[in-house]
């Protein structure tokens, strides 16, 4: 499963690999990435459709380090499926509340 | 974020979804075909086979069998451990027995309840799938081993036949005052339920949360209804559907693949802290 490489990295921008991830989580960190106000282009590639190394650009501002950035990223998606976990749950719950 | 379960069966699910971010929903959709692991028949071992099939096309058959996996998650090793195990390995492997012999004068299917398992909670879902029709004079005898695996290794581990997001369809409506015959009739002739209510409410916005497509009902809000109605697509509201192939649950597919990309983000934070400490033992930044 991902294993995470820093291809290229210096003040102001970021590029790095994810090897055997796929679109799901590299879609999921560009687009969050572009959430943030210090982000200036944040995109995605897949150099070979067989070979699942998605590769991911981030290019900040300067105000932030982009590993920063990256980390800020990462611990959103966490906060954020944490919460889509718990109203799942809820929803569940409702549900079998009302058929009982 | 505000969830609400419209239809709940045990291999189908359907979801609203209020102000989850299009990606993350995404993430874990796609996590339904290819992070959940299910069991699947993987290496068949052949001691006789005079049937009519080569030994590789009933072997990719065997695989195509959906096995009933949910006790198997708890009960067997991810398939991340098992790359490496011998064949047979008890924490990994569940064994499959096929023999069938035919007489001189029998013809027979051969069906994947006709095979034994070695453990009783995994077993093919149907046993009714036919495997190959054997004529007289023939046998079959085989032993199937079947693992947990992701579906992105290949598609006989998927647990899910569908699983799919679309916008909320919203169907905004003025009636009043207007020439709306046309576009009613229109409606109605896909609809006549919609087409009814609208009648009955003559203005306002019903969501469309039936499991439909909404295609017509857009071709017929463009061609056909002028300024009294309009189809709305409504970004951050969203319908999921899950049709699972009855190896798992809907439900336990939705939070395994919810688990799934949890764990992933997890992992990729660690390797980033752990990446950035080693940058900076030596002297570098990042």
């Amino acid at each position: 499963m991902g294993r995470l490489k820093i291809k290229k990295v210096d003040e102001k921008s970021v590029e790095i690999e994810l090897e055997g991830e796929d679109h799901s989580m590299a879609n999921l960190i560009a687009k969050y990435a572009l959430r943030n106000p210090h982000t200036k282009f944040a995109a995605y590639n897949v150099p070979h459709p067989l070979i699942a190394n998605p590769i991911i650009q981030i290019v900040t501002d300067g105000t932030i380090h982009p590993l920063d950035l990256l980390e800020q990223v990462l611990k959103e998606i966490l906060a954020d499926i944490e919460k889509f976990k718990e109203s799942v749950e809820k929803a569940f719950n409702e549900v079998s509340e009302k058929g009982s | 974020m505000e969830v609400k379960v419209l239809e709940h069966k045990p291999n189908f699910l359907r979801l609203r979804l209020k102000g989850v971010p299009l990606p993350l929903l995404n993430a874990v959709r796609r996590a339904c075909f290819t992070d959940v692991p299910v069991m699947a028949i993987d290496i068949v071992e052949f001691f006789e086979n005079n049937t009519v099939l080569y030994d590789e096309i009933i072997a990719h058959r065997l695989g195509l069998i959906p096995l009933t996996s949910e006790e198997a998650l708890e009960k067997y090793d991810p398939p991340e451990k098992c790359r490496n195990a011998p064949l047979g390995d008890p924490k990994c492997y569940v064994v499959f027995k096929l023999e069938v012999e035919t007489g001189p004068n029998e013809y027979r299917v051969v069906y994947s309840g006709d095979m034994e398992s070695s453990d009783p909670s995994v077993k093919p879902l149907y046993d009714n799938i036919p495997i190959v029709i054997m004529a007289p004079n023939q046998s079959l005898r085989l032993q199937a081993y079947a693992r947990l695996g992701y579906g992105r290794e290949h598609a006989k581990w998927m647990p899910v036949s569908i699983a799919a997001h679309k916008y909320l369809p919203v169907l905004h409506f003025d009636l009043e005052g207007k020439e709306c015959e046309e576009c009613l009739k229109c409606i109605e002739s896909f609809l006549p339920e919609l087409a009814k209510k609208m009648r009955d409410q003559v203005r306002g916005s019903i969501e469309i949360l039936e499991d439909i497509n909404t295609s017509a009902i857009y071709w017929c809000t463009v061609k056909r209804c002028g300024d009294c109605a309009k189809l709305e697509y409504r970004e951050g509201d969203y319908l999921l559907k899950i049709e699972t192939t009855g190896a798992l649950p809907a439900k336990v597919v939705l939070f395994k693949a919810i688990e799934a990309i949890k764990r992933k983000t997890q992992k990729l934070l660690e390797e980033l802290f752990e990446l950035r400490k080693q940058g900076l033992q030596e002297g570098g930044r990042g």
